[in-house]
C-alpha cells in the first residue's frame, strides 16, 4: 500500500491503455479480448510493480507479461478457436477493399504460432529492435530472426506482404 | 521494405473502441480480487457472528488507537496519590483467532478474523469499498511465519485508510499454503493483520504454538 505508487502505476496505466489495447489487438485479433488481456496483464503487472524502475521498464515488462499471457490463453483453447493452415481464396477488390483488408490480415496472423505473431507484431508495428523483442519474450536473438523470416514467409504465402515485404535483393 | 506491413497494422488498429471503463479503475478493481484470492481460499462464515462481535465491542470509538476519552462537565477531577498505574486497556478492536492443523510435519492454519474497523477507500476511484466486501478483504495485508523462518502474507492493495465509516465484520479461512518443517520441534506462529483505525492502519498479532513430532 503506496498511495504515491499506487497514483503513478494508475497515470501508467490510464496514459498507456490504448496502446496497449492495439498491442493486444494484434496478439489476440479481437477488441474486446485485447481490453481483457491488457487488464490481465497489468493486474500480473501490479503486484510486480515495486521491482521495476522506470516507466519505460514497466512498460516493456508489461508487453512481456502481455505475450506470455495471450500465449497461455492460446494454449488453454478457452476461445475455442481452430486456427486454419490455409486461408480462403483472397477476396476480389471491391470498394470494401480496405476492411476486407484487414479482414485478411487478420485471418493470415491467425495462421501464425502465438509467438512467431508477437514477434512480427513487436518488430514491425511496434518498431522495437531485435535485441529488446528478444529480451521481451525471453528468447535468443536468433530465435526472434528465425521467427520473423518465418512470420513473413507465412504471410507471404497468403500474398499479403508479397511485394513490399519480400527481402531484399542483394545486389550485384 | 516492411513499410507496408507497418502500414497495414497501424489500418488495422486504427478505430480502437473506447475502453469500457476507466482503465486504471478496471486494473484495481481486478488486483484487490486478486489479492482477495491470494490471501485465502476462504471460506466465510455467517454473519451471526457479527452481531456477538458488535455487543462485546460495545462503545470502542477509538479503533486501534487510545481509549475514548469521556469529559463529564462538573465532574470532580481525580487526584492520583499513589504510584503511576498503567491505564486499563480497551478492547482490541480486532480480534484473531487462529487454529492449527497438523498432520505430520505438515502445519496448516485457520484464522478468523472479527471486529470493527473503518471501510477502506480505493486508489484511485476514491470511494469505500463495496459493502459486499468481505471483512479480510478490508484489512490492509497480512503477514505470517511459522518460526522456522518461513514467511509469508498477504498485500493490501490499493486501498487507502480514510475513516470515513465504520463496519463490523468476521470471517474465518484457511491460509491457502499449508507448510512442511524441515525437522521435528516446537514453534511459534505469529499472525498479524492491519486494518484500518482511527489514527491508520494498526496492526493486531497473535501467536499459537506448533508442536511437529
Amino acid at each position: 500500500m503506496d498511495p504515491g505508487r499506487d497514483r503513478e502505476f494508475a497515470d501508467f496505466v490510464d496514459g498507456r491503455f490504448t496502446a496497449l489495447q492495439r498491442f493486444g489487438y494484434l496478439l489476440t485479433g479481437e477488441w474486446h479480448l485485447a481490453e481483457d488481456l491488457v487488464q490481465t496483464s497489468l493486474t500480473k503487472v501490479w503486484f510486480h510493480r515495486n521491482s521495476l524502475r522506470s516507466g519505460n521498464a514497466l512498460e516493456s515488462y508489461t508487453r512481456t507479461v502481455m505475450v506470455n499471457t495471450s500465449t497461455q490463453w492460446w494454449r488453454r483453447k478457452w476461445k475455442g478457436e481452430t486456427p486454419t493452415e490455409h486461408l480462403p481464396e483472397p477476396a476480389a477488390p471491391s470498394e470494401y477493399g480496405v476492411v476486407d483488408d484487414r479482414d485478411l490480415l487478420l485471418r493470415a496472423l491467425a495462421t501464425l504460432p502465438r509467438r512467431t505473431r508477437a514477434t512480427l507484431v513487436l518488430r514491425y508495428f511496434e518498431d522495437l529492435p531485435e535485441s529488446e523483442i528478444a529480451q521481451i519474450m525471453g528468447c535468443s536473438l536468433g530465435t526472434v530472426k528465425s521467427n520473423v523470416s518465418r512470420g513473413l514467409a507465412k504471410l507471404r504465402e497468403h500474398h499479403l506482404v508479397a511485394a513490399v515485404s519480400a527481402p531484399a535483393q542483394k545486389e550485384g | 521494405m516492411t513499410e507496408d506491413l507497418k502500414t497495414r497494422f497501424e489500418q488495422l488498429v486504427a478505430d480502437p473502441p473506447p475502453p469500457s471503463a476507466v482503465p486504471s479503475e478496471a486494473v484495481f478493481a481486478r488486483v484487490r480480487t486478486v489479492r482477495r484470492r491470494r490471501t485465502a481460499g476462504v471460506v466465510t462464515v455467517a454473519a451471526a457472528a457479527v452481531v456477538a462481535v458488535a455487543l462485546a465491542l460495545g462503545n470502542v470509538t477509538n479503533i486501534g488507537g487510545a481509549p475514548p476519552v469521556t469529559n463529564t462537565p462538573g465532574a470532580p477531577k481525580s487526584v492520583i496519590t499513589g504510584p503511576p498505574t498503567a491505564a486499563p486497556k480497551p478492547p482490541p478492536p480486532i480480534k484473531v483467532a487462529l487454529k492449527p492443523s497438523i498432520n505430520g510435519r505438515t502445519v496448516g492454519m485457520t484464522v478468523t478474523v472479527s471486529g470493527k474497523a473503518f471501510i477502506p477507500t480505493g486508489i484511485p476511484e476514491g470511494t469505500l469499498l463495496p459493502a459486499s466486501t468481505e471483512f479480510l478483504d478490508m484489512s490492509g495485508g497480512t503477514d505470517y511465519s511459522f518460526g522456522d523462518g518461513y514467511q509469508s502474507g498477504s498485500d493490501g492493495g490499493s486501498i487507502d485508510c480514510t475513516r470515513k465509516k465504520l463496519t463490523t465484520g468476521s470471517q474465518t479461512y484457511v491460509i491457502p499454503e499449508t507448510h512442511a518443517f524441515k525437522k521435528p520441534g516446537t514453534y511459534k506462529f505469529t499472525y498479524t493483520v492491519r486494518y484500518c483505525g482511527t489514527k491508520g492502519w494498526f496492526p493486531t498479532t497473535a501467536t499459537t504454538k506448533l508442536v511437529v513430532r
